[in-house]
């Protein structure tokens, strides 16, 4: 298969400078994420990994182009770093200790660390889990002001963004010690957490 | 977990973001801190949510910026050294995702990678951080001029007895800080009566080998004919590929006499390899060449 010089798959092949960013920042999305947290000093690699597997794809014609491309490579990202993922779990316990999460002092190294999962946090949030992580954590408001501001009751402002950090927290595979298994890997054991047989 | 009850455990929840945000005081914290002792779930949810809460309380001004613009990361990455965006900077410090998009970049600049090139995982050298600026095809350049023709057709393929333990991948020494001397593996045909497959062996840390080649291009090829340049295992699973039109090969022939190619050590575990150059869009047609080598530890 052929791709139009006009569509983005074409001008990647072209190497056009925003097709290649484009397709960059799709895959860095793809992998830079808390569900391969675990991984994350490779994730220079993994990209690469990724990139040249998009582009031998293309060249190979195995990309149908009445899809979405955006999809396509993404699940090319995904891919990739779920199977470094088996492979990194198949490797000595020893090889997953994670500093940060072994009772080291967080140092600066740590901060820096704290402060990029926070951002991933934050980009997983849908808008209005972000606008009220924002406003309570950020802006400090208390659940009377946002209530005010949002016209919305104080109850709901409370249940929501307790909902909120519970569905990310499910989202971020149970957190940095969640070792990057996911939120597909983790939700069922924090299902069985929160909603505990009757009489349990 | 055995004491949770469905209601009971719902209705904390409802006090965990006040008591990450340290809200949480007097006898409401007391209970709350009570029902941790027996939450394993609300203990992992808490100290996740501290550590978040943390960073947006000292870092939310940036935490909640967009993200710069592809076009904007691009340039940041690849302006010289201590040029660029100084917001952009300080939003990197905060966003691992945009991060890996400027290595990406550095290390496609740094590789002189283009779509029409294909390297695998283990190409991606430390570019993060600014420390990558040498640029590894410059290196080869130098050594090439370096080390002269002269040089290169006497070099002999050796074989070390020692064994050394290879460092993972992640060890390996960015480009930028490597000072040792880096061994030229010269693929060429094997001299008669020479029938030893050709042996080398790359430093634990070296962090590419530089391999050269000389394919016997047919003069018939059209200077945009395009080469594909494959390194395979004995597994036959490619390690390694690149790809070179006529014109470039030529060019490198005429004024080095072999096509030099910076391959990442790490893609050359030790083990049995073949180089095969063959054109691209003619696959019925014999390789150009097909080389066996080794690497050993």
């Amino acid at each position: 298969m052929t791709y139009r010089d006009d569509s983005i798959e074409g001008r990647l092949l072209a190497d056009d400078p925003d097709a290649v960013g484009t397709v960059i920042r799709w895959i860095a999305r793809g992998i830079a994420s808390t569900s391969f947290w675990v991984l994350r000093e490779d994730w220079p690699d993994l990209h690469q990994e990724a990139m040249a597997r998009v582009i031998e794809s293309l060249r190979e014609g195995r990309f149908d182009a009445a899809r979405d491309f955006r999809s396509y490579v993404q699940a090319i990202a995904r891919y990739t770093a779920l199977h470094a993922l088996n492979l990194r779990f198949h490797q000595p316990p020893a090889e997953e200790l994670d500093p940060v999460t072994t009772g080291d002092p967080p140092g600066i190294e740590g901060l820096a660390i704290s402060r990029q999962f926070a951002r991933l946090a934050i980009d997983q949030a849908t808008d209005g889990c972000r606008r009220l992580i924002q406003a309570y954590f950020f802006e400090q408001k208390g659940y009377a002001e946002i209530s005010a501001a949002w016209g919305v009751p104080v109850g709901t402002v409370k249940s929501r963004l307790a909902r909120c950090l519970d569905s990310l927290h499910r989202a971020l595979g149970g957190g940095r010690s969640g070792r990057g298994r996911g939120a597909a890997g983790d939700a069922p054991a924090a299902r069985k957490v929160h909603n505990p047989e009757p009489g349990a | 977990m055995g004491g949770v009850r469905v209601t009971d455990h719902e209705s904390w929840q409802d006090e965990v973001p006040a008591y990450v945000a340290s809200r949480l005081e007097g006898e409401a914290r007391d209970r709350f801190e009570s029902h941790l002792r027996n939450c394993p779930a609300c203990v992992t949810q808490v100290a996740t949510w501290k550590e978040i809460v943390s960073a947006l309380h000292d870092h939310g001004a940036i935490l909640f910026e967009d993200h710069p613009s592809e076009a904007a990361l691009r340039a940041y990455a690849l302006a010289r050294e201590g040029a660029g965006d100084a917001g952009i900077a300080r939003h990197l410090a905060t966003c691992a995702s945009c991060e890996l998009e400027v290595t990406a970049w550095r290390t496609r600049q740094a590789l002189g990678l283009r779509s029409g090139t294909i390297r695998r995982r283990g190409a991606a050298i430390e570019a993060r951080g600014g420390a990558l600026r040498a640029p590894v095809l410059w290196l080869g350049a130098g050594l090439m001029a370096g080390l002269g023709l002269a040089v290169l057709l006497r070099l002999a393929p050796t074989s070390r007895p020692e064994t050394r333990e290879r460092r993972p991948a992640a060890a390996m020494q960015p480009v930028a800080t490597w000072t040792g001397p880096v061994q030229l593996l010269v693929l060429g045909s094997p001299l008669r009566g020479q029938g030893a497959l050709p042996t080398f062996r790359i430093e634990p840390d070296q962090p590419f080998a530089l391999i050269a080649v000389q394919p016997a291009l047919p003069e018939s090829a059209g200077d945009t004919e395009r080469y594909r340049f494959l390194i395979r295992r004995e597994t036959g699973e490619v390690a390694w590929v690149s790809e070179l039109d006529a014109s470039q090969i030529r060019r490198h022939l005429e004024t080095t006499e072999v096509v030099t190619f910076a391959v990442p050590s790490v893609d050359l575990s030790p083990g049995r390899y073949e180089m095969r150059v063959l054109p691209r869009d003619r696959q019925e047609n014999e390789p150009l060449l097909q080389m066996p080598f080794q690497i050993v530890p």
